[in-house]
């Protein structure tokens, strides 16, 4: 078991550090960037030529491409992000970062939990009673879900339930004055997890679904009937069990969707998260910002990868002796 | 033994014709087999039907997709503009079939470039294994282990400041650029789709026959093995079509995508959130299309998915 997790770890790292190569030289490889649209009012090409050769000095982006990569490197592992410069000009990006990653996390992590919350019981419903009214219910629901594109969903909600019906905050994720009112954070969250777990609650209960129907095939559950088990727990303990395996794998896997899920939630709901705190970033050409965030989230998925592995190697005990 | 007086009758002297069946091609299976699915072919026939709208816009709609008619702003659904108005006057319904036009085209081409490059990808990684399978197969998994949302974004705000590019495509640079950003990003499905589909079929005894016959490798790759593997990748790429128009509606949605002033129906979105206290319709017809579209689209690629291959339904 440790040999396995220590491998585990070992290879995601190499993939972060990986990650880290590539997001970097997209950054700074790609033509294009944060000065080529600027001219600073200069009257002449040289004059804004030279501009941006002293904002090149002045932020060290003339020293060549490893030199800064190395730097960067190095002083992001020891947690110093270098300085937004646009967004909250000269305020370091670590923190700018941490004031709104608790509210994105929260986010996600109580989608990720509503949605496997709702998905769970649909899939096992309509693994266990195929081709019924139920089972074409909810394959109608999770095409939907699928083929809903999330933002306009958001807005629909927004006009809805903010607008028409005035029942829920149109945004933001606390009512000035009320800070610590635990039912009115709970109005502001409703919208943002819905509609943030809709397409993971469509994909992932057609998942559980044509899983759970492979396993109550086996000949294990034939014999747990035969047995007189009774099909309840037949279906729970014994189904369940064996057909959780591919989902959270799954789960891993939908990290990386949640934060870009996320990004435009949080931007329709004003959520102040580090999804939205990103595209400010890009719209104002917020280069480290922009970086620290995208290193931010490629750490999440390689993360949500190793929690998957580390549980299916837990849950599933014919891993570990690889 | 006795000689039984009974004898044989000789079976009657048959033609070819009492025989013969049908000649049925493997396309005609695959559209008989998809005929039966009724939500497939309702899937097909909306994707149909407003494709053909939206190619025709120039000539079908009503007004042109920028014309400002001032005197109307916001106006609710009425007999000259079927769809109501949005906040600069234009009509919806005729920015509604234009903004298709660029979504479709968008989509059709980034999927067919993505198509492209992942049965290349795949295929000569399956085929030639070794060094060079690990490292395509590696890169194609790095690829899909990043953070794609954030990386599209950054792609396209970077390539959209890049000024010499910007002077050669003019109004028709973000259009370029987000089919270029959406191939390099959707490329990995197919890859590891023909990867698994190429590795295979490489085991099997007509690749072996082939190279006996002397068949070059690229012959044998692209004459054999990915046709063989046509299935899979034809039901991705229908897939794959919805997901991008999605993936280019959000991107427009947020500014990154389709700019102005080119529609589209992600952007025709965007600025509806300072609107939404007035007029909240603005917001449910562009989101509408597209749900329907994608739904389509899905459930058509469903269908085919049986129809190309029976033996894949659980």
């Amino acid at each position: 078991m440790r040999a396995f997790l220590l491998r585990r770890l070992l290879q995601n790292a190499i993939l972060l550090l990986f990650i880290s190569v590539i997001v970097y030289g997209i950054l700074y490889l790609v033509p294009g960037g944060p000065f080529d649209q600027l001219n600073f009012g200069a009257t002449s090409a040289t004059a804004a030529a030279a501009q941006v050769k002293r904002l090149n000095e002045l932020l060290g982006l003339d020293r060549p491409l490893y030199e800064r990569y190395w730097t960067w490197l190095t002083k992001a592992l020891v947690g110093d992000w270098g300085m937004s410069w646009t967004v909250a000009f000269g305020q370091p990006v670590g923190r700018l970062i941490e004031s709104r990653l608790g509210n994105t996390l929260l986010l996600m992590g109580l989608s990720a939990v509503f949605s496997l919350a709702i998905a769970l019981p649909i899939g096992i419903i309509s693994a266990v009673r195929p081709y019924s009214i139920w089972d074409y219910l909810i394959t109608a629901f999770s095409f939907f879900g699928l083929s809903m594109p999330t933002f306009w969903f958001g807005v629909m909600m927004l006009i809805i339930f903010s607008v028409v019906l005035g029942w829920l905050p149109a945004g933001g994720a606390i009512t000035p004055g009320k800070a610590n009112d635990i039912v009115d954070r709970i109005r502001h969250l409703i919208m943002p997890v819905v509609v943030l777990s809709l397409v993971q609650v469509a994909g992932q209960s057609r998942f559980i679904r044509s899983s759970m129907l492979e396993v109550l095939k086996q000949d294990y559950i034939r014999t747990a009937r035969a047995k007189g088990v009774p099909w309840a727990r037949v279906v729970l303990t014994h189904g369940l069990r064996n057909a959780i395996l591919p989902v959270i794998t799954l789960l891993g896997l939908e990290i990386p969707q949640l934060f870009g899920g996320a990004i435009i939630t949080e931007t329709i709901f004003t959520w102040p998260g580090m999804g939205r705190l990103f595209f400010e970033g890009i719209s104002k050409n917020d280069w480290p910002l922009v970086q620290a965030i995208t290193m931010l989230s490629a750490f999440l998925v390689v993360g949500g990868n190793l929690l998957a592995d580390l549980a299916y190697a837990v849950v599933d005990p014919r891993i570990r002796y690889e | 033994m006795s000689a039984s007086a009974m004898t044989v009758p000789m079976p009657p002297a048959f033609d070819d014709d009492v025989l013969a069946t049908e000649e049925v091609s493997q396309a005609r299976l695959v559209w008989r087999r998809f005929r039966r699915h009724r939500l497939g072919l309702l899937g097909i026939t909306v994707i149909g039907m407003i494709a053909l709208a939206c190619v025709l816009a120039p000539w079908i709609a009503p007004y042109t997709f920028d014309k400002p008619d001032t005197s109307n702003i916001m106006g609710t659904p009425s007999a000259s503009h079927w769809l109501g108005t949005d906040e600069l006057g234009r009509d919806v319904l005729s920015r509604l079939l234009y903004a298709g036009r660029i979504s479709l085209l968008v989509s059709l081409v980034a999927t067919l470039l993505s198509i492209v490059i992942g049965v290349l990808v795949g295929s000569i990684a399956a085929y030639f294994g070794g060094a060079l399978d690990t490292l395509l197969m590696r890169f194609t998994d790095i690829m899909l282990s990043l953070p794609s949302l954030p990386l599209l974004l950054i792609f396209s705000k970077t390539l959209r400041d890049f000024g010499p590019l910007r002077r050669a495509l003019g109004d028709n640079t973000s259009v370029v650029i987000i089919i270029t950003v959406l191939t390099i990003f959707g490329w990995m499905n197919v890859a590891r789709l023909v990867y698994g589909s190429v590795l295979s079929l490489k085991a099997r005894e007509f690749t072996e026959a082939s190279r006996a016959l002397g068949a070059s490798s690229f012959r044998i790759i692209f004459t054999h093995l990915v046709p063989n593997s046509a299935a899979p990748i034809i039901v991705a790429m229908t897939l794959g079509i919805g997901s991008r128009i999605i993936a280019e509606a959000s991107l427009s949605f947020l500014g990154l995508g389709i700019v102005p002033p080119n529609p589209s129906w992600g952007s025709m979105l965007s600025g509806v959130q300072a609107y939404m206290f007035r007029n909240p319709w603005l917001a449910f017809y562009p989101g509408l299309t597209i749900l329907i579209v994608v739904l389509a689209i899905n459930f058509a690629g469903d269908a085919l998915r049986d129809a190309l291959d029976p033996r894949l339904k659980n």
